[in-house]
């Protein structure tokens, strides 16, 4: 193959990884409100 | 017996509070607000696990104990100095929040009345902060993505009474909720007081 073909997969294989990485970095930094499971089914008032 | 809301006291919505930045005395910025730990004693607010600071950094095995906070400030999440971080599985059990994965977000249940209707979905967490150095925050209500059947196109606002019992992974609330919706927080805190006092038998 020409060598520009390889450098375009190169490219595209790093892209991708690239991508990965932010979308799994942004998924682990989500943020919520979290709550134990007897909770969810009842709390009392103080 | 519910109590009226305190004069010094600000609603704000959990997504107000989660990326805010954790600062200590000295001027160091520590870390980002990731999770609000919502305890299992009461409907307070626990204390909240941590993202490190910058994209690359990941959440930290540290978390903030409510306690631990000097003040809840609308930029900024004050603290005495990273001495006051523990591990995030030590605030979970304070908070009666099991540290083996047995808790889940609030966010993206559905909420269903004791008749069976369901309302929507939790899109947000509405919690009453009191004092001007966050003495005491509460979770008094969520914010719906209300569901098509109820006619209602934007988002509402549904306060809490304070009793709540929910099963699996719907949150409950009595119908009587209904009667006391908002559609932004300026109206909010008299709703839960009114909601509240009809829940009690109270005029």
């Amino acid at each position: 193959m020409e060598w520009w073909v390889w450098l375009i997969i190169v490219v595209l294989l790093a892209a991708a990884a690239f991508g990965g990485f932010v979308a799994l970095q942004a998924k682990r930094r989500r943020g919520g409100v979290i709550i134990a499971r007897e909770n969810r089914r009842g709390r009392k008032s103080s | 017996m519910s109590e009226p809301r305190r004069a010094n006291s600000v609603l704000m919505r959990s997504s107000e509070i989660t990326k805010r930045v954790v600062v200590t005395f000295a001027g160091e910025d520590i870390a980002q607000v990731k999770d609000i730990i919502y305890a299992a004693n009461g409907g307070q607010v626990g204390g909240f696990t941590l993202n490190g600071r910058g994209f690359l950094a990941g959440p930290l095995k540290t978390s903030l104990a409510w306690a631990s906070v000097a003040a809840l400030g609308p930029d900024a999440v004050m603290i005495e100095s990273d001495s006051v971080l523990t591990s995030t599985e030590e605030v979970l059990a304070s908070t009666g929040t099991a540290g083996d994965g047995q808790h889940g977000d609030i966010l993206g249940s559905d909420v269903l009345t004791d008749d069976g209707s369901n309302l929507g979905r939790v899109v947000d967490v509405i919690i009453d902060v009191t004092g001007v150095h966050g003495d005491q925050a509460d979770v008094v209500g969520y914010e719906i993505a209300p569901d098509p059947k109820m006619g209602a196109a934007e988002r509402l606002l549904i306060p809490l009474p304070d009793t709540l019992a929910a099963s699996g992974e719907h949150l409950i609330v009595p119908a009587a909720v209904r009667n006391f919706v908002s559609h932004d927080l300026a109206g909010f805190g008299a709703a839960i007081v009114a909601y509240r006092n009809q829940l009690n038998g109270q005029s």
